[in-house]
């Protein structure tokens, strides 16, 4: 009978990743540099470049049907706009009839025109995105300016989302709302002019190196290419993002707990090794004393919620905002650490160490990682193929080292003395067995199912 | 059965994971399953060919019955001959997550929701729902739809004399999202509008050049109407004409089949029809999976289908425990187990989902998250199960102290006669009355209801079967795929313990009275009634009980036997345990015993 190898240690392989920024920006680093993990490989200030729905109808203060409004609408899908550029124009009857025009608020390229409900979305190119951006309310809710305060919905310093609702006020039937374009903080109301003043939050973004190594290659305007000689480990479950720091081994063998006690201020920026568990105080403590992860054979599901903030519920993290990041490398409860993952990270005390909690159960399964580095790659050197997170199927063969993965025996290590018998379990199902010895020198019946191979 | 009919028949359902084809033989005038065999499916990178595993999974079938189904070149022998061949070759498939459909609609409540009924009852996955009402932005609602890259939309909405403003904006917001298949490259996607007939000119603007658009007769003609097929006739035929058509594999697959592949949810949505219009009563199969649920009914002669997506027996596991909450699950357990040791547990199998449970412990407790499972998915398609939102209703005067509203749940506890199971926590469960006590627990039926399963989940191969030869999967399904368990007599009340609520006689076909017996309340009686036995019963409820006739009316009916025979459930609906966990594990205990549901002496140290 054949069983999966799960937790992978791949060791003084070539690692690679692509470290690259989301929007555009300046690449700090150069070809065949050594970085450290904290290195900024790439910075960028601008602002997000976000949608902007334009009402047409609203700012013209009219209401056309489609196929005026297809007139009107000079724009079509896929032009790029500049600021200030005529988007719809429309005469109204008569002989003096009055020119009503709509301009861009912002330069992009159009993405959507409803010509039923008369709206323009532009994507705003994140390059010239503004900071700061001016709503005029008095003249989208059609009201003096000095009245705006009556009918606002927000305050001065107040963090509003794009979309929001930043005033309202009575109109013919029922009432007409002014929205934030953008997402920001209310900077200043002006009575004077009705209007408002969004500050854009200018997310000055960073993209840090994560692996001490090499620049193999550049992404111009985005970022590089970093790889590392390092071994590298899979577990199994994970919270928490990107982290890294030097390896401390606080406990003194894969059996034991990390104690909040345990825990000092010399941990700060460290990563530690905690064993067979650790509660919500030590992790709690850890996260306070500035320790940047754990690495753990078990943790308890509740204690990771209450860590997260949020509810674990389909398999998927790595998200979280959080300073700490944990790799489980067993699974959930106290798990006994696999004994020769313990000690290459006892053996690798004071190395510089790379974590990262993304776990993806299922569909493209993602497994959180341990990168401990080992040293430089040469310039252009290949990154090894790497295990696929699902380890490959192996036989059960007399000798074959085991985990147990169900009660009554969970987490429990052992040996296998023979293999392929089917048994009757307590449950009256029949299914293949293996029969193992235990660390303490018990011999249990096991499913197969229920086997993990080291 | 005529002579006409196919001698050997073979059917292949291409799944997610596993492609499991099914060899059915006339023998002596009946047709039966001769064998299975099932082989991983190859839709994927790196073979990203169906026909590798489809081949691999008849030539496994070769090996077992010693009949050839393959000639030299690969292809399918046709027609049978004694040693080799077949005379009919049918396939289902959900490979690559199945149909993904994205639904959009004016009024979510309404159109939409029609428009998802639509899809689901089609068969397909409903990636999204998109509508004017949405509380997301049109940038959120836009971009979702470019994700989603689903295989079809369907576009409904508005009424056929209604305003056309709303539908041409949904399609607007469809043009803006410009998406593109999952199969098929550059290929346009195809959009069904099923929406207000006065707005297809402007929906032909719209979409015509970035879509590949499909007009069909209004889904909701009027506000006190839903026109549900012709969508779901259109649905499949695009599936055939432009998904399958382009999936890796497929053209030859369609060839095989006559060029039909159905999707699998609809060919067992066809089954549960064609139970439901055998024994002219409400149908609901329930299928437990490891990542989803599905449910599937026919009530009132309408069929609903919903999938209940993250609440499954492994990867969706923890999720189950998410949204009953840890109480709703402990509350199923005969012993006591602490909260941080059950979500342990739990978050265990899901990172971890082939493992088996060893003790009987463990299997308690999979059990009482396949309850929990169960009761949230069939709450989920209860809400979908329903009538029409937003008729007008006249009322009088009379009825103004009894006002319901429009749109209330069809499926009644009383309202369902046939129950079938499937999935592994159901199939694979040691002792049948398990099975049977999950489903009860769960679904909670009451009156007169019938359990069975579908032990080896060959609903969707009977299912497109069905569409050609609807006698001869209706005998297969009764002879080899389905199980019976038993009855159910279960009164609507809430009794107190102990309290009498029915009285319960039982008669063979030759008139002998097999039992006389009381229903009472908390407690679970369980009479033998073997599997091919028929009998009949006649339940005389006390004044108010109802046992699906009305209160305090005598109902008379024929009942069918099981592996668990027939069960009287006194324990009242809503089935409510204590709150005293100690008196609630004592109950559990009590039923447990009464249905011989688990092994006596490990559950009595479960006791101790």
């Amino acid at each position: 009978m054949a069983t999966r190898r799960q937790l992978r240690i791949a060791e003084n392989v070539v690692l690679s990743r692509p470290r690259k920024l989301a929007l555009p920006g300046e690449v700090l680093v150069s070809r065949y540099q050594e970085v450290n993990p904290e290195t900024v490989v790439a910075r960028t200030e601008m602002v997000p470049g976000d949608p902007w729905v334009v009402d047409i109808f609203s700012d013209m203060n009219l209401r056309l049907t489609p196929q005026q409004a297809r007139r009107a609408i000079v724009r079509r899908v896929g032009e790029r706009v500049e600021t200030h550029d005529v988007l719809a124009e429309h005469r109204l009857p008569g002989l003096l009839g009055e020119r009503r025009t709509v301009r861009s608020p912002v330069a992009g390229v159009i993405e959507f025109i409803s010509y039923v409900y008369g709206r323009v979305l532009i994507r705003e190119d994140a390059r010239r995105a503004q900071p700061q951006v001016v709503v005029d309310l008095a003249r989208q809710l059609d009201v003096w300016p000095m009245t705006i305060g009556m009918y606002l919905q927000c305050r001065e310093g107040d963090e509003v989302r794009q979309g929001a609702v930043l005033a309202a006020a009575p109109s013919g039937i029922g009432l007409q709302y002014a929205y934030a374009p953008v997402s920001g903080v209310i900077e200043r109301v002006d009575l004077r002019t009705g209007s408002v003043v969004i500050t854009r939050q200018a997310r000055p973004a960073e993209v840090e190196s994560y692996l001490k190594g090499r620049v193999q290659e550049l992404v111009a305007d985005y970022g590089a290419v970093v790889s590392t000689r390092a071994d590298h480990v899979l577990g199994v479950f994970g919270l928490g993002f990107e982290n890294y720091g030097t390896l401390r081994v606080p406990v003194d063998s894969p059996a034991a707990e990390l104690t909040a006690d345990a825990l000092t201020p010399e941990h700060a920026g460290c990563v530690l090794v905690a064993g067979a568990y650790a509660g919500l105080r030590a992790l709690r403590r850890a996260a306070g004393l500035g320790v940047r992860g754990v690495i753990v054979g078990g943790a308890d599901h509740l204690d990771l919620e209450h860590l997260a903030g949020k509810e674990i519920g389909v398999g998927i993290s790595g998200q979280e905002d959080l300073a700490l990041t944990v790799v489980m490398t067993e699974g959930f409860g106290r798990m006994e650490m696999n004994r020769d993952l313990f000690d290459l990270l006892r053996a690798s005390e004071g190395a510089v160490v790379s974590l990262n909690g993304t776990t993806q159960v299922r569909a493209g399964v993602v497994r959180p990682e341990i990168v401990i580095h080992r040293g430089l790659p040469e310039p252009g050197d290949p990154p090894t193929p790497l295990p696929r997170a699902l380890g490959p199927v192996v036989e059960l063969a007399p000798g074959t080292c085991v985990r147990l993965l169900r009660g009554p025996y969970l987490g429990l290590w052992g040996r296998v003395v023979s293999a392929g018998n089917l048994a009757e379990l307590e449950t009256e199902v029949r299914v293949p067995v293996a029969e193992v010895e235990l660390a303490d020198g018990r011999r249990v019946m096991v499913p197969e199912a229920n086997l993990e191979v080291y | 059965m005529s002579d006409r009919d196919p001698g050997v028949i073979l059917a292949t359902d291409v799944g997610s994971t596993t492609t499991k084809a099914v060899l059915v033989e006339r023998r002596d005038g009946r047709h039966r399953l001769v064998t299975q065999a099932v082989a991983p499916t190859t839709v994927e990178s790196p073979l990203e060919d169906v026909m590798i595993g489809v081949r691999t999974a008849l030539t496994r079938l070769e090996r077992v019955t010693g009949r050839r189904l393959l000639d030299a070149d690969g292809e399918l022998a046709r027609p049978a001959c004694p040693e080799a061949g077949v005379d009919l070759f049918v396939t289902t498939s959900s490979a690559g997550g199945g149909l993904q459909m994205a639904v959009a609609g004016v009024v979510r409540s309404m159109t939409a929701e029609s428009a998802e009924r639509a899809a689901l009852g089609a068969g397909a996955v409903v990636a999204d729902v998109i509508s004017i009402d949405d509380a997301r932005l049109i940038v959120e609602r836009i971009r979702r739809l470019r994700e989603l890259r689903p295989d079809i939309v369907l576009l409904s909405g508005g009424t056929d004399e209604g305003s056309i403003s709303h539908v041409a904006a949904v399609a607007e917001y469809v043009a803006a999202a410009r998406p593109t298949p999952r199969f098929g490259g550059a290929g346009k996607v195809p959009v069904i509008f099923a929406g207000n007939r006065r707005a297809r000119e402007y929906v032909r603007d719209v979409l015509g050049e970035l879509c590949d658009v499909h007009e069909v007769a209004n889904i909701r003609p009027t506000l006190e109407q839903e026109n549900l097929d012709p969508a779901r006739t259109a649905i499949h035929r695009i599936f055939l004409e432009h998904v399958m058509a382009h999936a890796p594999g497929y053209p030859e697959l369609l060839r095989w089949a006559g060029q039909v592949v159905e999707p699998t949810p609809h060919a067992v949505g066809r089954m549960v029809k064609l139970l439901a219009a055998a024994r002219g009563a409400g149908v609901v199969a329930v299928d437990v999976g490891g990542a989803t649920t599905d449910v599937f009914s026919v009530v009132q002669g309408q069929f609903f289908r919903t999938v209940s997506a993250n609440l499954g027996m492994s990867y969706s596991m923890a999720n189950v425990l998410v949204q009953a909450g840890a109480a709703a699950v402990l509350r199923w357990l005969p012993y006591t187990l602490d909260e941080r040791d059950l979500r342990n547990w739990n978050a265990n199998k899901m990172i971890r989902p082939t493992t088996l449970p060893q003790t009987l412990r463990e299997l308690l407790l999979e059990h009482a998250v396949a309850r929990e499972a169960l009761r949230l998915s069939f709450g989920h398609h209860c809400s979908l199960a329903r009538g029409l939102k937003g008729v007008q209703q006249r009322r009088t005067m009379a009825d103004v102290f009894s006002q319901t509203p429009s749109g209330e749940c069809l499926i009644t506890p009383a309202g369902v006669e046939l129950v079938v199971g499937c999935g592994g926590v159901l199939s694979h469960a040691p002792r049948r009355s398990q099975a049977f006590l999950i489903l009860l627990d769960a679904l909670q039926p009451g009156g007169i209801v019938q359990f069975c399963l579908d032990r080896a989940f060959l609903m969707p191969h009977l299912g497109i079967l069905a569409s050609v030869h609807p006698s001869i999967a209706s005998q297969v399904f009764w002879d080899d795929c389905v199980l019976p368990l038993g009855t159910a007599v279960a009164p609507l009340c809430r009794p107190r313990e102990g309290q009498y609520l029915a009285q319960v006689r039982l008669r063979l076909q030759d008139g002998r009275l097999l039992c006389d017996e009381q229903v009472v309340g908390g407690r679970l009686r369980r009479i033998a009634l073997a599997a091919g036995e028929e009998a009949w019963v006649e339940v005389t409820p006390v004044r108010g009980v109802d046992v699906g006739e009305g209160p305090g009316r005598r109902v008379f009916r024929k009942v069918r036997g099981g592996e668990v025979g027939l069960v009287l459930d006194g324990r009242g609906r809503p089935l409510d345990l204590p709150p005293d966990r100690a008196k609630a594990r004592l109950l559990l205990h009590e039923w447990f015993r009464a249905l011989d549901a688990y092994p006596p002496a490990a559950l009595a140290q479960e006791e101790g």
